[in-house]
């Protein structure tokens, strides 16, 4: 694979009025490889004495810089293991950088994998209520948003069984539910969409653009194009954990496209 | 769409920065936020807590026929043995061995179970951890005290007693002390099992550490005897054990109507207080290690 480009032409946006949601600055986030046991007591030893190589460290994201605005639906795009989702974990709050600097403001709902922030026995309210209030709910909210949650989630009756018992779908879509019926400030999705039937997923795209159009800032990774040609209006492209392309997705999707070919 | 945006509700003016030391809200630029800054309002982490430990609470016992009975069955087992074994055998100078011996019980209960429950908590529940977003500190001390709704249950099983030891028990003042010395079980309770949470997800011997440490603690603590069987200069060791300090004050309290002395209280309050430091130190030291370990 070719080197990245040095310099990335910040994408300035049909937003530049609005303000900043989320700024990062040469944010990078190293891995160790657990190669070998790194706190296993004689590879200490041996570390402690120099006998050993100090551990190999793998560099999932490394010198990422943007800064998004308020109201803005931005796609990442990249290969597997290209530090997408490792960008939404950190943003999200989810674990520290290793370099730089992220700052975030708002309510932020990141929905990182399928039926993120649920234990498998917890039930469907359990995780509803965890869920919501995590987002930043009240307990107030949570009563009067409960039936909605329940109603767009399709999960009916099943709100009290454990979600060990559910199906991916269901999952899914309660993750989904939750998340988007919190009002965030922005929106980290992370490929969850994948997982509903077809009709699941036209309900949670339509919701999207509901939210975009209320305001809401959203940040989400998928592997479709035609989805990030219909929902963005910026498209960040990672490749080997850099930031390669920034700016209108028509173009980039194109070029990005043609690279997987 | 600009204009709808424009609608949306306002942006709080305090940023939350992280770096690889650390975290913290303020402006986006170095400046102090000024005065009637918005702030983000922080969402309830004890209505988490809460849900977090009903949860674990009920779900111990979800696939049971008897729930919550195996929890209050071990104690009066327990407490059966050891009764005939240290009155008929060992020949306890205790007059009331039984209750004696279940207050020990249930103290311990809740200490090794919660601490058995809270070393495992992050490593098995690794997805959520990873995933979302909350105080981690949460996950074990919601185990604490889900452990200490079932000592509370536990304990109820005292009163059942009563009629059959009158002898046993002191209707006196002093029992308002029970409420104060229970609160600092649970800090004990808590240090330990914070440190022991995190330390357990880089190394796994952790789990069995904690094992064969409550093991030893069992002997250890004058759960089963009585801390006067210990000869000095030992004894002043035994002391230095907030758990036996602890244990002390409750029979005291329920059983004789003593008030602990001063040593008493600063052999409780000195090392619990130490415990927890430690324990909570090291939970924030080794807390962003867990997020990538786990």
């Amino acid at each position: 694979m070719s080197e990245p480009m040095a310099t990335i032409v910040p994408h300035p946006g049909a937003r530049a009025a609005e303000p900043l949601i989320v700024k990062l600055e040469a944010v990078g986030k190293a891995f160790r490889r657990f190669e070998r046991q790194p706190f296993l007591l004689r590879n200490l030893v041996l570390r402690l004495v120099g006998r050993a190589p100090s551990p190999k460290e793998f560099w999932p994201l490394r010198a990422v810089s943007f800064e998004i605005r308020r109201g803005e639906t931005v796609g990442l795009v990249g290969q597997n293991g290209s530090g997408k989702s490792t960008l939404l974990r950190l943003i999200a709050g989810a674990c520290f950088p290793t370099e730089g600097q992220i700052s975030v403001r708002g309510r932020i709902a990141p929905l990182l994998s399928l039926g993120a922030g649920f234990l498998p026995d917890m039930t469907g309210r359990e995780c509803v209520e965890i869920n919501a209030t995590a987002l930043g709910l009240t307990r107030d909210e949570i009563r009067a948003r409960l039936d909605d949650i329940v109603r767009f989630a399709e999960i009916n009756d099943f709100i009290e069984t454990p979600v060990r018992y559910y199906s991916s779908g269901m999952m899914a879509r309660l993750g989904f539910a939750v998340a988007v019926h919190t009002d965030p400030d922005l929106l980290l999705v992370d490929e969850v969409l994948a997982v509903g039937d077809h009709l699941f997923q036209q309900k949670c795209i339509a919701r999207i653009h509901e939210l975009r159009d209320g305001g809401t800032t959203i940040m989400f990774v998928s592997h479709s194009a035609e989805t990030m040609r219909q929902l963005c209006d910026r498209v960040l492209w990672l490749r080997d954990g850099h930031l390669v392309r920034d700016g209108e997705p028509g173009p980039i999707l194109d070029e990005y496209l043609q690279v997987l070919a | 769409m600009q204009s709808a945006a424009k609608n949306a509700r306002p942006l709080p003016d305090a940023w939350s920065h992280r770096t690889a030391r650390r975290a913290w809200v303020g402006s986006l630029t170095d400046e102090p936020l000024p005065e009637g800054a918005r702030r983000q309002p922080a969402p309830s982490w004890l209505y988490v807590l809460r849900v977090l430990t009903l949860h674990d609470y009920h779900a111990r016992y979800r696939a049971q026929a008897l729930g919550v009975v195996w929890s209050l069955l071990n104690p009066l087992v327990m407490m059966g043995i050891l009764s005939v074994i240290f009155t008929h055998m060992f020949k306890s100078s205790q007059p009331n061995y039984p209750i004696f011996v279940l207050i020990g019980l249930v103290v311990w209960q809740w200490f090794s179970s919660a601490l058995h429950a809270a070393t495992g908590s992050f490593v098995h529940n690794a997805e959520i951890v990873k995933r979302t977003v909350f105080p981690r500190q949460l996950l074990p001390l919601s185990m604490v005290l889900s452990y200490g709704i079932n000592f509370a249950m536990e304990s109820c099983l005292l009163f059942i007693f009563i009629p059959i030891f009158p002898s046993a028990f002191k209707l006196s003042p002093a029992l308002v002390l029970v409420p104060v010395l229970l609160f600092w079980l649970a800090v004990l309770i808590a240090g330990v099992s914070l440190a022991a949470s995190v330390l357990n997800v880089i190394y796994r011997d952790v789990a069995y550490l904690v094992t064969t440490g409550l093991t030893l603690l069992y002997w250890l603590t004058p759960l089963i005897y009585e801390i006067e069987r210990i000869p000095y200069p030992y004894r002043t060791v035994w002391r230095c054990n907030p758990l036996c300090g602890i244990l002390t004050g409750l029979r005291g309290a329920v059983m004789l109507g003593e008030w602990p002395s001063l040593l008493g209280w600063a052999g409780i309050v000195i090392p619990t207080l130490l415990v927890f430091a430690v324990g909570w130190l090291t939970f924030r030291y080794y807390e962003r290690l867990v997020l990538d370990y786990v």
